[in-house]
């Protein structure tokens, strides 16, 4: 027989269809088993992609980045569309001075904490021009449009020009704080002095939140969206697969007011923001190089003891780190407040390698990791109990070598309370931020669901075994809930549980199908016909079958990955449905 | 959309008895709820040796923040607080930010927040 064939419902997420609220099913072939996904977070979720890249979510917070005459306004200037541009069209814009001084064009904005604009710029009768971010502490930057290179600077994180070829650059200034407008002025020089008919060339504004200029996202009455969106599910290439997986993780809170570039606190070492390729794939590495003071030269991605944090509640702390020139041991660790434990891992380097280390290590810790995220980045971190209300992150460069001044590159620090971590949550806010929650959920398809009769078959892998949390309580169901066939973890045990029941009555239950080990694959499938029932688990029947009789009254009518509302954590690889009831043969075979 | 609202409750306690009123029937919550607890006012001074020169100061008050799926509950509005969107924890949603930092501009339309000094020319 062919699964597919006699299946009435497949969802394949290797085949990574999907768009923002739907995750899509490639059978029935009319939409009607597609998934309606929400999480509700557009700039904290994160995925592997295709590429072994980290994507983001994105957005161009300016409005009308490119209509230079809409929403934008100017001060002793004058804006004509209709120019040559960078990417060949006519939609460039003169900015061209009509004073001689403050001649600009500006968009009120309201950010916070690290942002970055950028603008596409070329020479006009005037060589210079200047980016400004006004605020409680303005930046600026000029930019030598004639020779390719940064004029004065102010207040700035970082600042870049970067050819695009024909004459054109795109120039970005970064910058950490409240701003309140973004301007772009036409100079006459490397000063604000300027002379009437100055102008330059400018085209697709961008201001984001982040440390790098990433690639321009067009925006119009509302902000411009790129990446992974509020809704967007997320098909999943972590560890190197060559087919994705659909990532469903709990709601998970980053305390880390800013994630990459800018930590805390130091000591004595020198830092060098957008240094190299993060796992990102763009320049927003932070370089960290040892003083060669102590073995302690080290970052604080968040400063000693101020982080809040629950006495008796599990936190994970991870990073993403890669070797420059270190031939020793980095940690990394997270300092409890006074009286409080140091929980610490160390790492040790050679070359571009990395492996646990037990040097240096202290505390509690379980759920170490140290997962290759290619290009020589690797994430590490650990889980931890709190026995203290306050505490840090530190990152020590090289413990083995106090003297050294060697260097790592860093990126991606996370603290989060859970007993696993989980995916990157980016963090440029300057406070802590929260991914919500994944629901993917059919609308009703109880046509499709076989009611005295049916298969329901399962592909997928749990992110934790911990026991003390309900997990991954994924069903056949009916709109009322009293009918259903759910797959789940209780919190009572590590066991893989199978439950049946029609309009509340449990007919067909196992408590203990298989113990759960986290980042495992496992097939499961129930037959769960009336009179009949069975369920394999990675390709053998489990126990004993049923031969319990019932009438649905209450239909199964959707399949539901948080069902009762438990938060999923799971990758999932395949669900199934079949209106039949599949032979033990046939169940061995599926779960293969 | 999803409404992101903050509050302060006297203790734990407190909160967890509004939190219990988001529970379905199996006591499982419906609303993404974020346990912020004591937040630091002021973070501690700490010497390079590491030993703490002045303690934290932490708020007497415990912070919970919501992202509401439905109409806010009206039982929850008294504990309902709105601290300057600046620096402050946030669902990852840049929609339930902006309607945030809107709300709040609403309810202090004077706060230095919603009217930024003008900027002098340099």
């Amino acid at each position: 027989m062919s699964f597919y064939d006699d299946a009435s419902l497949v969802f394949l997420p290797s085949g990574g269809a999907g768009k923002d609220t739907k995750a899509y099913s490639i059978k029935p072939t009319n939409g009607d088993g597609d998934f309606t996904f929400s999480r509700g977070s557009n700039l904290t979720a994160t995925r592997v992609d295709s590429n072994g890249l980290i994507e983001k979510g994105r957005e161009n917070l300016l409005l009308q980045s490119n209509q230079f005459d809409t929403t934008w306004t100017t001060s002793s200037a004058s804006v004509t569309s209709g120019q040559g541009g960078y990417d060949g069209s006519t939609d460039a814009w003169l900015l061209e001075a009509t004073g001689t001084s403050s001649t600009r064009v500006q968009q009120t904005i309201s950010t916070d904490s690290v942002q970055t604009i950028s603008v596409y710029a070329k020479k006009g009768t005037s060589d210079y021009f200047q980016i400004r971010l006004t605020g409680a502490s303005t930046a600026f930057a000029f930019f030598d449009l004639a020779n390719g290179t940064l004029g004065t600077l102010s207040n700035q994180v970082d600042a870049s020009i970067t050819s695009v070829g024909s004459g054109w650059y795109r120039c970005s200034l970064t910058r950490v704080g409240a701003a309140t407008s973004a301007r772009i002025y036409v100079t006459g020089n490397n000063t604000t002095s300027v002379t009437s008919g100055d102008n330059i060339y400018i085209q697709d504004a961008q201001l984001e939140q982040g440390l790098v200029a990433t690639e321009y996202i067009e925006s119009g009455a509302t902000t411009g969206k790129a990446g992974i969106l509020e809704d967007s599910p997320r098909f999943d290439y972590s560890g190197g697969a060559s087919c994705p997986s659909l990532l469903l993780e709990p709601s998970r809170t980053n305390i880390v007011p800013i994630s990459e570039g800018i930590p805390e606190d130091t000591i004595q070492v020198t830092l060098t923001e957008n240094y190299g390729t993060s796992p990102e794939g763009v320049q927003n590495s932070l370089k960290v190089q040892k003083n060669g003071v102590s073995a302690s030269d080290r970052i604080f991605p968040i400063d000693n003891y101020n982080a809040t944090l629950v006495s008796g509640t599990s936190y994970s702390v991870s990073a993403f780190v890669k070797n420059i020139d270190v031939d020793g041991i980095t940690t990394i660790g997270c300092r409890l407040g006074s009286g409080g434990t140091l929980f610490r891992l160390g790492y040790q380097w050679s070359g571009s390698s990395l492996t646990k280390a037990t040097e240096y290590s202290a505390g509690t810790r379980t759920n170490e990791i140290l997962e290759d995220y290619g290009n020589r980045w690797w994430r590490i971190g650990f889980s931890f109990e709190a026995d203290n209300t306050q505490g840090g992150i530190e990152l020590d460069i090289d413990r083995d070598n106090g003297s050294a001044t060697t260097s790592i590159e860093t990126y991606g620090w996370q603290l989060e309370e859970g007993s696993y971590p989980t995916s990157y949550i980016p963090n440029h806010s300057g406070g802590s931020v929260t991914r919500e929650a994944e629901e993917n959920t059919t609308a009703n398809i109880s046509s499709v669901i076989g009611q005295q009769e049916g298969t329901f078959f399962l592909d997928f892998e749990f992110l934790d075994g911990a026991t003390a949390e309900n997990q991954n309580w994924i069903a056949l169901e009916s709109e009322d809930g009293q009918s259903r066939v759910l797959f789940y973890k209780s919190a009572s045990s590590n066991n893989l549980r199978l439950l049946n029941s029609q309009d509340g009555s449990t007919f067909f239950n196992k408590s203990s199908l298989i113990a759960i080990s986290p980042n495992t694959r496992y097939k499961v499938a129930v037959r769960y016909s009336s009179g009949d029932q069975g369920v394999a688990v990675n390709g053998s029947m489990s126990g004993n079958n049923g031969t319990s009789t019932y009438t649905r009254t209450s239909l199964l009518s959707r399949v539901k990955f948080n069902e009762s509302n438990i938060q999923p954590s799971c990758r999932v690889h395949q669900a199934i449905v079949f209106e039949s009831g599949l032979t033990d043969s046939e169940l061995e075979t599926l779960t293969s | 959309m999803k409404l992101t609202r903050k509050y302060e409750f006297v203790d734990e306690a407190e909160a967890n008895e509004a939190i219990d009123l988001l529970r379905d029937e199996e006591g499982n919550l419906t609303q993404s709820v974020v346990k912020l607890g004591y937040l630091t006012i002021e973070p501690p001074v700490i010497d390079e040796e590491g030993n703490t020169i002045k303690e934290a100061v932490v708020s007497t008050k415990y912070a919970v923040d919501v992202s509401w799926s439905i109409t806010p509950l009206e039982s929850w509005n008294n504990a309902m607080v709105f601290p300057t969107p600046m620096g402050i924890h946030s669902f990852g949603s840049s929609s339930q930010r902006d309607e945030y930092a809107k709300a709040y501009c609403e309810l202090k339309p004077d706060s230095e927040y919603c009217n930024p000094p003008e900027i002098t020319e340099e």
